[in-house]
């Protein structure tokens, strides 16, 4: 008697293709009850499945993403070997010189504030303190932090101190036009600021978690701290992050926020659902209607801001002045509507005068512009 | 220009990239995070390249490979997600690289069908529709879906049955000759 193993057996080697549908073998024990058939059917959907899996797979795209990283690892491999032989060099220097430079003073939690743009115009960033007190900050001030206080030491060396009430308060930061900067935050975090964003931080992040809140564009290097989650809240979204570089445009005068994750992990909570984000991918989600899609970019596209380049890939023009609107300040008006949807591609340098992309846009399109005070008029040529 | 080992590189890629982009899905169960394994995979490989040796064992080498680095990225996915890691159902690697040969049967079996049968079949068994959905899709009767479903089982069933022993002849000739895409 043959037992229901050996027949599993056989369907497995048909499977396998070790033995044919056609077998006798194989056909009697198909026929011998509708059961076998179906568990025949199901084995063969499984299959049609995987099929369509494999059919799936954009493999130009796959490849493309290999050499990618193969010249990525290249550039790695070859720092590697410099660093070693820079750590023989300091192995020969000696211990002696290590001793030297050893700093035994515990470090001071601090908030550190750099810009390497030259200030343009009155244009200060606002400092506002747990009380409400605003102060305006020079870009070279550091903001030292102390457990409870705060030190602020302008420019020029002299030192003013402002006690805020808990820890757990919250300092804002907030950004005017035409101005960007870096700013590393008590935990490490580095926070880059564009024009018009907000950032509010607690003057001390508490043991279990670090919750900041933000608007406007942002980009950060979070600092690796596993017994401590970030997340960073949005007016509809909030994003948890375990170490990781990504970019946040969440204008709340705009119906979009995206995020652009350019390295390690993060996850979106947003609208009741869970979002997990992979690496050069972009999450959108449409203020008004909600509606979320994550799409494949590249990431550095969305990051250049921070190193002083808007960079434009076939946009509408009108997307493109809001951009614009938001670093000069300027606005712009189109005669003709379909003006808006005219596509744009270029980089934009932000320490460059806004006539820079107007004489560019005059010369490559079909449109003129012409600057009248704080306006600026799209008009067919 | 291409170097000859860039040729003989992508050649491997196109060879193999599908049977282990479905290898990676039924461990990892997420198409993005195979996608990664595999694309992390052939990087390692090219950085390899010298040591690895082009012979039988190549494709149970990268069988093995994948299983390695899909557990890895099931496991830092639990992690990240904060589910206690357990242990993963045991694969069996040889069973799931002879599949190839069946499933190139069947795909070519697939696209034997007549179209009408063939779009019935795939919405309601491989992309998952129910036969409401199917009938209303194609403006049929559920009864009418039923009926083209279990005869596309039946054409199967004959065309995987007539000219197996063929097909396999020439899957192997063709595996040996020209190293083609595999689907």
């Amino acid at each position: 008697v043959k037992t229901d193993n050996f027949y599993n057996t056989l369907l497995d080697q048909v499977l396998r293709g070790k033995l044919s549908v056609g077998s006798p073998d194989f056909c009697k024990w198909l026929e011998e009850s509708r059961e076998n058939e179906e568990r025949f059917n199901e084995e063969l959907v499984l299959m049609a499945k995987e099929i369509e899996t494999a059919e799936r797979l954009d493999v130009e795209q796959l490849y493309k993403n290999i050499l990618d990283g193969v010249n990525r690892n290249h550039l790695k491999r070859r720092i590697k070997r410099i660093m070693q032989y820079a750590a023989i060099v300091f192995l020969l220097l000696g211990v002696g010189g290590v001793a030297f430079f050893w700093d035994t003073d515990e470090p001071v939690p601090q908030t550190v504030l750099e810009s390497n743009r030259p200030v343009v115009g009155n244009n200060l960033m606002t400092l506002i303190l747990p009380e409400g007190e605003q102060v305006l900050l020079n870009r070279r001030d550091s903001l030292k932090q102390v457990e409870g206080g705060i030190d602020i030491i302008f420019e020029n060396g002299c030192k003013q101190k402002y006690r805020t009430a808990a820890a757990t308060s919250y300092n804002t930061l907030k950004t005017p036009l035409c101005c960007d900067f870096c700013l590393t935050l008590s935990d490490g975090t580095k926070v880059w600021m564009n024009a018009l964003s907000t950032l509010r931080y607690p003057v001390a992040f508490s043991k279990n978690e670090r919750t900041v809140y933000a608007s406007g564009e942002l980009y950060l290097e979070v600092a690796k701290d596993s017994k401590r989650p970030f997340y960073v809240i949005l007016d509809s979204m909030k994003i948890e992050v375990l170490g990781t570089s990504f970019n946040i445009n969440a204008y709340t005068d705009d119906n979009k926020i995206e995020v652009t994750l350019e390295k390690g992990r993060i996850r979106a909570y947003a609208d009741h659902r869970i979002y997990d984000l992979l690496p050069d991918r972009q999450l959108r989600m449409n203020r008004l209607t909600k509606e979320v899609d994550i799409r494949s970019v590249k990431s550095v596209d969305y990051t250049l801001w921070k190193n002083g380049r808007y960079v434009f890939k076939g946009e509408p023009l009108c997307d493109v002045v809001k951009v614009l609107k938001r670093w000069y300040g300027i606005e712009f008006v189109f005669e003709k509507p379909e003006f808006e949807d005219m596509v744009f591609t270029g980089v934009v340098d932000k320490d460059e005068a806004i006539d820079v992309f107007i004489k560019r846009l005059s010369v490559t399109s079909k449109v003129e512009c012409e600057k009248a005070g704080q306006k600026i008029w799209i008009r067919k040529k | 220009m291409k170097s000859r080992e860039e040729f003989e590189f992508e050649k491997i890629f196109r060879q193999y990239v599908r049977e282990l982009y479905v290898f990676a899905v039924k461990i990892i169960e997420d198409d993005e995070m195979a996608e990664d394994v595999v694309q992390n995979f052939f990087i390692k490989l090219w950085f390899n390249r010298k040591a690895v040796r082009l012979d039988t064992s190549f494709r149970s080498y990268c069988y093995t490979a994948i299983y390695h680095e899909s557990l890895n990225a099931l496991r830092s996915r639990r992690r990240f997600e904060g589910i206690p890691d357990s242990i993963a159902a045991p694969v069996d690697i040889h069973k799931e690289m002879d599949r190839m040969d069946m499933r190139l049967k069947l795909k070519n079996a697939i696209h034997s069908l007549p179209e009408r049968c063939r779009q019935i079949f795939v919405s309601a068994c491989v992309e998952g529709y129910s036969y409401e959905e199917v009938a209303l899709r194609y403006n049929l009767s559920v009864n009418t879906v039923k009926v083209q479903v279990s005869k596309a089982f039946r054409i199967l069933r004959e065309k995987l049955s007539e000219d197996g022993p063929l097909i396999l002849f020439l899957v192997h000739l063709e595996k040996r000759l020209f190293c083609v895409n595999r689907y």
